[in-house]
């Protein structure tokens, strides 16, 4: 006898649909997993025989059990598969109707006492099986739903299945999500962040053009409550976006919002521990999509920028320039989005006191080791490089109610709405080439960039990032053409810390 | 140390050699009145000198053991040749130059490059302070050391980074005179961000040190450094110091022998001037000018009217009303810009362009978002 139930596995953020093939026939007793199945997905031998015992249905004992996992050609990964092999069993067996589950799909980890277990990933292999009847274990649904909403149906346990198909209760069928729910709050607003005007106008700025912020100063100055607030400056995600990162964050294992889809820009915040893999994606058994994925269309925050590792960080220098990681191993190899802000912060100095060389317990050689930490490369995609000063005191308590985010954001849609009109995602984008259209200098401005490209203050890489920051802040003032005081003040916000060894010896040099 | 012929040279690099023999150390060996080269036989031979009892310090019977397994291997004359071929001279008492006739602690011997005759000649200015030191501290030192460095006065400093560094750098600009005192062998350069620094006082000037080619860095070796410093100096300058700094250590070294010690004056608020600021409390005299070191030096007959201590001639002024209300609030410390914003009541945007506008000038420097004088003020 002979069964096929749809299923699928996730790779990267795609999920590729699979075809599980039962075939139960006489002759010895034996249990054959063919198909690519990593260590977990051989192990489900043991899982379905016991989940099927513990509910009750017969296990073909006396029988040859072949299961052949379709496209041969792909690893199939994970537990995600239990479920379908043993349905395929009860229904190569007889013990429910073969005919029935051709039409269906399912997904979904088995426990030894017949429960159904969720799966990662949920989005994803929604979208990749095109039954119209996808069972999928009942905490994963709602997920499943945001992108096949009336194709669910939430399953708890095997029998529940088997009593179902023999004539029992239908399980639910899930519906699309509840309404948009804006669940952003938990973030905090800007209005929260007293004082500090510089840094708020280079959030502003950031997220207006998209360009990458870094932040230094000393441990308690407010570096990540900024950066928490950035991420709410930023347009809601379109539907197609929306998806895309609900998919991400499914293949990822993140819990989704309530609403099940991902409307809000993301933030992701790993440790600087993180390692390259969980950064960009990867591993060795599962493709799996890695923080800068997640943080596909939202802002990727990495504090003590300095303690990630140089490895890691280097990692991110493609992705930066392309906006899709790809990551490449022995067998397969995967594209994943990763178009992100980078927020870095960092402390001044090894021992966080920060201020003028001098006024803190480093030597100049240990300020400028720290400084050196950072690759020249990385740095330079760094726009906007401002240095944040813990709020006095005064201002804490008694200072007013800032500017609220609603009212920031609303400037920042603007610009971002300029953009789009300029054919362009956002101003940091702007290709080189449309320069010169797009942001106009005028004759004072072109000259004060010649200064500093004659200085040596600015490679022509730098000028090029600088030109785009400029088209931001014109933007947000309203002016169509980039005048002497936009000019001068983003070459302001990328001033580079001054590197005291290298000071003195280019003084000695020179004469 | 009676016999002083320049035949013992070799011996005194052997001894020299030791590990932590320091200047205590050394006046005990010596102690027993044989000279150098018996004293340095001796330890070749497995033995202290006689009438020289056992090691008072803690660890001492051990660290003599090791003297006795090390001198055994050398050679003095291999040792001299050794100088000779790498380019490094040796001098000592019996020398035609002795920099340190009468000093209460000399050193054994000194290894050299460059002139040993700027060290005699007089009259020389040590010009010391921190390493951590501030962007106004390590111009003041700077500029001190190119003023010094045009009126023909040696400046002597221990080529450290930050003040060391900087005044070595002034008076190499001026064409100056520079001796380095170093604490480590003259092949060992330390710290490495100084190398072409100290490359260039070798060449133009004098590098010293107390100990034999080779001798790697210690914390001790410094502070031992600091005694060459004080001693080879007519004045001892301190420009930066902190509260408990190793240049205060240098000034105790110059009160014992005595040499005049001054001290640049510094904000009250700036950790960094702490030490000198104490000093002048405690009666040093104050260095507004390189005029002041010039009429201590008897080199000026009174310090007229104060040209700034940058010696740049032509000074921008600031082109507009918010310009001058920067500098007004940059002053010689360090401002953030959130502060200027609020001081002055301008767009961001505008104040932001008006420091760039300044940067370019030399007016200011940016230094992240922190404002600090340039240097053109």
């Amino acid at each position: 006898m002979f069964a096929v139930v749809r299923s699928g596995v996730v790779e990267g953020v795609d999920g590729h649909d699979v075809s599980v093939e039962v075939h139960v026939s006489r002759g010895l007793p034996a249990y054959n997993l063919v198909g690519m199945p990593d260590a977990a997905c051989r192990e489900s031998r043991d899982r379905v025989r016991a989940a099927i015992l513990s509910s009750g249905l017969a296990w073909p004992s006396t029988s040859r059990v072949t299961i052949n996992l379709a496209p041969a050609g792909l690893r199939k990964n994970g537990a995600a598969l239990d479920l379908p092999i043993a349905i395929g069993v009860l229904a190569a067996s007889g013990q429910i109707d073969a005919k029935i589950i051709e039409q269906m799909g399912a997904v979904g980890e088995l426990g030894l006492d017949g429960s159904v277990r969720p799966v990662t990933g949920a989005v994803c292999l929604a979208g990749a099986i095109s039954a119209p009847c996808l069972l999928v274990p009942a905490e994963v649904a709602p997920e499943a739903a945001v992108v096949r909403p009336g194709h669910i149906r939430a399953v708890r346990s095997l029998r529940q299945i088997v009593d179902w198909l023999n004539g029992g209760h239908e399980p639910e069928v899930v519906a699309a999500p509840s309404t948009p729910h804006d669940y952003r709050h938990a973030q905090g607003d800007l209005a929260d962040v007293r004082g500090q005007p510089m840094a708020r106008w280079a959030l502003e700025v950031a997220a207006a053009g998209g360009h990458h912020l870094l932040m230094s100063g000393p441990p308690g100055a407010g570096k990540t409550m900024l950066a928490s607030r950035l991420v709410g400056l930023l347009p809601e995600l379109n539907d197609k976006e929306a998806l895309l990162a609900t998919k991400v964050h499914s293949a990822a294992g993140i819990r989704l919002p309530p609403g099940g889809l991902v409307r809000f820009p993301p933030m992701r915040a790993p440790h600087h521990g993180a390692s390259l893999v969980a950064l960009v994606g990867g591993g060795s058994h599962t493709m799996r999509p890695g923080e800068i994925s997640c943080a596909h269309n939202g802002v990727l925050f990495l504090d003590e920028l300095g303690e990630f590792s140089p490895a890691a960080l280097d990692a991110m220098r493609q992705p930066l320039e392309e906006g899709v990681v790809r990551v490449a191993r022995a067998a397969r190899a995967v594209t994943m989005p990763a178009r992100f802000l980078l927020v870095g912060a960092m402390n001044p100095c090894p021992c966080g006191e920060g201020g003028p060389p001098g006024a803190c317990r480093c030597s100049d050689a240990a300020r400028s080791r720290y400084s050196r930490r950072l690759s020249g490369p990385l740095l330079d995609r760094f726009d906007l490089r401002i240095e944040v000063r813990p709020p006095a005191a005064g201002m804490l308590l008694d200072g007013q109610a800032e500017e609220t985010t609603a009212s920031v954001a609303r400037r920042v849609a603007a610009v971002r709405g300029l953009s789009r009109r300029r054919n362009v995602r956002v101003n940091a984008s702007i290709s080189p080439g449309r320069l010169d259209e797009l942001a106009p200098l005028t004759d004072g401005a072109r000259s004060v960039l010649r200064q500093a490209l004659e200085r040596n203050r600015l490679t022509g890489r730098g000028m090029i990032r600088v030109r785009r920051v400029a088209r931001t802040i014109a933007d947000l003032r309203n002016e169509e053409v980039i005048d002497t005081a936009v000019i001068s003040s983003a070459l302001a916000l990328r001033s580079e810390p001054t590197d005291v060894l290298a000071m003195s010896s280019r003084q000695i040099s020179t004469r | 140390m009676s016999a002083t012929n320049n035949n013992d040279l070799g011996h005194r690099l052997l001894l020299a050699k030791l590990p932590g023999l320091g200047p205590a150390r050394l006046r005990w060996l010596m102690s027993s009145g044989a000279s150098v080269a018996e004293v340095a036989e001796s330890i070749r031979a497995g033995r202290l000198p006689r009438a020289l009892g056992a090691p008072t310090w803690a660890k001492g019977p051990a660290m003599v053991q090791t003297w006795f397994e090390l001198a055994r291997a050398l050679d003095p004359d291999d040792l001299m040749g050794h100088h000779t071929r790498q380019g490094v001279k040796v001098a000592g008492p019996g020398s035609s130059w002795w920099p340190f006739e009468g000093d209460p602690e000399p050193p054994l011997s000194v290894t050299y490059m460059g002139t040993l005759g700027l060290a005699v000649s007089k009259p020389t200015v040590a010009i010391v302070g921190t390493r951590r030191c501030t962007t106004v501290g390590r111009r003041v030192a700077a500029s001190l050391g190119a003023g010094l460095g045009e009126a023909g006065v040696s400046v002597i400093s221990g080529l450290a980074t930050g003040i060391d560094a900087a005044s070595h750098v002034g008076v190499l600009s001026a064409g100056g005179k520079a001796i380095g005192v170093v604490g480590t062998g003259l092949d060992v350069v330390y710290p490495r961000s100084n190398r072409e620094l100290w490359g260039r006082v070798a060449e133009v000037g004098l590098l010293l040190s107390e100990y034999p080619v080779g001798t790697r860095p210690e914390n001790w070796r410094f502070p031992a450094r600091n005694r060459l410093i004080a001693s080879l100096a007519d004045i001892v300058v301190v420009v930066e110091s902190h509260e408990k700094g190793g240049s205060l250590h240098t000034v105790d070294e110059a009160i014992q022998r005595g040499r005049t010690v001054m001290a640049v004056p510094g904000s009250v608020t700036s950790a960094a001037s702490a030490g000198t600021n104490q000093l002048l409390v405690d009666g040093c005299a104050p260095v507004r000018g390189v005029e002041d070191v010039l009429v201590a030096l008897s080199l000026e007959t009174c310090a007229g009217p104060k040209e700034p201590l940058d010696p740049k001639p032509a000074k921008p002024y600031p082109a507009s009303l918010v310009q001058a209300l920067i500098l007004d609030e940059v002053g010689t410390g360090a401002v953030h810009i959130d502060d200027l914003l609020a001081a002055s009541g301008v767009a961001i945007v505008d104040l932001l362009a008006e420091i760039q506008c300044m940067v370019q000038a030399g007016l200011v420097a940016l230094d992240g978002s922190t404002v600090l004088p340039g240097a053109n003020t």
